[in-house]
């Protein structure tokens, strides 16, 4: 799913300039169907009839969580508006926290704290990770086109909803209801466009054939792995491949980097390379685990002490948020020639650092209210040490570089000869002090646990 | 103990959830007090401040949009003086009337020694040869520089039709990085500030050739102009190397995209020359860039 939300991404950026948004929309669920159809026909599933329930239920899931999801993301999406660090944080990363709230409300596979801590910690290194694409210039998230930004968030929503649904209908078979909802999709999306499209676009569509094609077979992948994690593994488990993409496409530019001109430019290695390591780690902290082992527990006392310094941690966070972080200076010229100077200070809630603080002690408290076998306390334990070198460079990255109140003529030319914004750490000895004591906090939690008795067969993470 | 456990757990969950929106709601809706700039700055066209009345101040951030350096150039009374005097002696030169050129030349030294050719011009005098009059410069007798302010040091409005003034003062020694002329290429006017010049060119015709923008900055030493060289370089390390050309070394490189840059560092001066193309080619922009930057250099 990961792999296919990565390439539909990018295959949609390149085709979003040449065909108009319900023309595109409609091509990719057409031919995202028809891969749904053959995989279906392929795995015979055309074989079993459908009761007159599902295929409604499928129609309307088609409908609202394939068709209108896509028209959401396509009609919103700009390439250059939102920037594409922007538009690939609010088209997979962000669409996880719905996701995972979706998922609270089941009984079953309901996510735990931990979870809930690896979705915020996935969700931060995701974003730390675009906002060192061509910084100075690009990712600033809901500043500077608000609107069409939550366009997309909605569109998560669907995407979210969608999975919910298919989560509660387990008795029913995947294909079963991914088949009229792919072709219902389809159906929408050409009559829409037939509709309200305009005139057929026969020569943009035919210059074009291998990109949507290619981004229709992506979108169908996306579909049938989602149904099927949905349905057949829980929601929370479609929540690790909507943060990867960040890194995956971070590393894809890299490659591209050594070799062509595209992709982002400057992307900064090392704060992204950082990011990408807490990504990964709120990815598989957000993945379900079994607890066959049974669940360690600290001695009483040792539970006591961790807790309260868990609690110190989230509240040293918590200040960490508010305490200076970045001094920012911004030199450029206005329209009329005349010169601009502005001065202030980020806190940590708008950087990297600061939220990092925060979220790692979050999770160390979570981890420590959430049973867990010993093996996935070491884990942990390894994945907080790994972490606390992730934060060197990651640290000083901010999450956004532009802002409402400064004069737009001058953050347009951010990075040229004409305006410039010089960022330059501040030290912030709380934020240093939150992300210590849980990298800390998780190895001696990992330490102190006794392993836990034994059990047979698969027994899930307990519920919060 | 269960429902006690749970809720604690639920308690702590409302904790994190309320620092959580709290500190979301300050990222997206904080708002710092800003420092910004505000005031006046004049400056004679032969570069002296002659009034500054810039500070910084802090405001709240949605105001820091209103304020900012207003900037204007005019030539102060001392430099009309010198400049009608010099004048006068120009025309001296161009009669033979060396003696009266040599008085007015020193009247001038008094009172600013670097004015134009002033110094050197007495210097050839003394040693008993007639030094060329100095007619190119906006000082010149054929030249008429005006008093009007103009924002950003380049600007010929007001619907004169004359040159716009050469830089003068502590920038005016870059001013061999931005030529009046480059083969191909149309100057538009210097935009001067303390201490760089930057001229915008454009193409003469219709090429793959988007523009091409040369920066000269002066630095406050070696050192800092070597730490500026190194930065500029970062920004086009890709096909970077180091060329000749004329008896200069030079840096030329590309983003990897469509702008290519050359970096000139001599003394504490950096010189960027950036040339964008409509083209990828960075091998292509390269030679185009080298072409520019040798007329220039040379």
């Amino acid at each position: 799913m990961a792999f296919a939300l990565s390439a539909h991404f990018v295959l949609q950026t390149v085709l979003l300039n040449r065909i108009s948004p319900l023309w595109l929309t409609a091509a990719e669920v057409v031919v995202a169907a028809v891969v749904v159809l053959i995989l279906g026909v392929i795995a015979g599933e055309g074989t079993t009839r459908p009761n007159g329930a599902a295929v409604a239920l499928g129609v309307g899931l088609g409908i609202a969580g394939l068709w209108l999801t896509e028209a959401l993301v396509v009609t919103h999406r700009l390439t250059d508006a939102p920037s594409g660090s922007e538009s690939l944080f609010f088209t997979t990363a962000v669409w996880a926290l719905p996701v995972a709230a979706a998922a609270s409300f089941r009984r079953q596979g309901r996510p735990t704290w931990a979870q809930w801590a690896g979705v915020l910690v996935g969700l931060l290194g995701a974003a730390a990770i675009l906002a060192n694409w061509e910084r100075p210039s690009s990712f600033s998230p809901l500043v500077k086109f608000p609107v069409l930004e939550a366009w997309l968030m909605a569109a998560g929503v669907l995407w979210a909803m969608y999975g919910a649904v298919l989560a509660r209908v387990r008795t029913v078979r995947p294909a079963t209801l991914l088949l009229p909802a792919a072709l219902s999709a389809a159906a929408i999306g050409a009559v829409s466009a037939l509709l309200f499209g305009g005139p057929l676009p026969t020569d943009a569509l035919a210059e074009n054939l291998v990109g949507v094609v290619a981004a229709g077979v992506s979108l169908g992948f996306a579909w049938i792995a989602w149904t099927w994690i949905a349905q057949q593994r829980g929601e929370m488990k479609g929540v690790a491949p909507l943060i990867v993409p960040a890194v995956l496409l971070s590393l894809f530019a890299l490659t591209e980097r050594l070799g062509v001109v595209y992709g982002p430019r400057p992307l900064l290695v090392l704060p992204a390379a950082g990011a990408g390591v807490i990504a990964l780690f709120g990815a598989a902290a957000s993945w379900p685990v079994d607890l066959r082992e049974g669940p360690a527990r600290p001695t009483s006392a040792a539970k006591r002490f961790l807790l309260a310094f868990a609690v110190a941690c989230v509240a040293v966070g918590a200040v960490a948020l508010v305490t200076s972080r970045l001094s920012a200076v911004v030199t450029g010229e206005l329209a009329d020639g005349s010169p601009y100077y502005a001065a202030w200070k980020y806190i940590g809630a708008e950087t990297a650092g600061g939220w990092m603080a925060m979220l790692f002690a979050v999770a160390f408290l979570a981890r420590l209210l959430t049973p867990a076998a010993r093996r996935t306390l070491i884990l942990w334990a390894l994945a907080g040490a790994i972490a606390l070198v992730a934060y060197l460079p990651l640290a000083d990255t901010p999450l956004r570089t532009w802002t409402r109140w400064l004069p737009a003529e001058v953050q347009q030319d951010y990075g040229t000869a004409y305006a410039q914004l010089r960022l330059r750490p501040l030290v912030s000895w709380p934020e240093r002090a939150a992300v210590l004591g849980s990298a800390v906090g998780l190895i001696a939690l990992a330490a102190l646990s006794r392993p836990g008795i034994r059990k047979e067969g698969f027994f899930a993470e307990p519920h919060a | 103990m269960h429902k006690l456990e749970v809720k604690t757990k639920l308690s702590f969950a409302a904790l994190v959830a309320a620092l959580l929106v709290v500190a979301v709601a300050l990222s997206a809706c904080g708002k710092p007090r800003v420092s910004v700039r505000t005031g006046e700055r004049v400056y004679c066209v032969y570069g002296e401040v002659l009034k500054n009345t810039v500070r910084t101040i802090q405001v709240p951030a949605d105001e820091a949009k209103r304020y900012s350096v207003k900037r204007s150039t005019i030539l102060c009374e001392k430099h009309r003086r010198l400049t009608e005097q010099y004048d006068q002696a120009q025309d001296a030169l161009v009669r033979g009337d060396t003696t009266a050129a040599e008085k007015l030349l020193a009247s001038i030294v008094t009172l600013e020694p670097t004015f134009r050719k002033a110094s050197e011009q007495i210097r050839v005098i003394r040693s008993g040869k007639t030094p060329a009059p100095d007619l190119s410069s906006p000082g010149s007798p054929t030249s008429n520089p005006s008093s009007g302010g103009s924002s950003g040091g380049g600007s010929s409005g007001g619907g004169n039709s004359s040159p716009p003034p050469k830089p003068e003062g502590p920038s005016a020694s870059l001013s061999g990085y931005v030529p009046d002329s480059i083969p191909g290429f149309t100057a538009r006017p210097i935009l001067a500030e303390d201490f760089s010049l930057t001229r915008e060119y454009a193409p003469t015709d219709t090429t793959h050739i988007l523009q091409l923008v040369i920066t000269a900055e002066q630095y406050r030493d070696a050192a800092a102009a070597a730490s500026a060289d190194s930065r500029a370089r970062m920004s086009y390390g890709q096909d970077g190397e180091t060329i000749k050309i004329g008896s200069r070394t030079v840096w030329i490189g590309t983003d990897g995209r469509n702008t290519a840059g050359v970096i000139v560092r001599e003394g504490s001066v950096v010189a960027i020359m950036e040339m964008a193309v409509t083209s990828r080619d960075p091998a292509g922009i390269k030679a185009d860039l080298r072409s520019a930057a040798t007329s220039v250099l040379e």
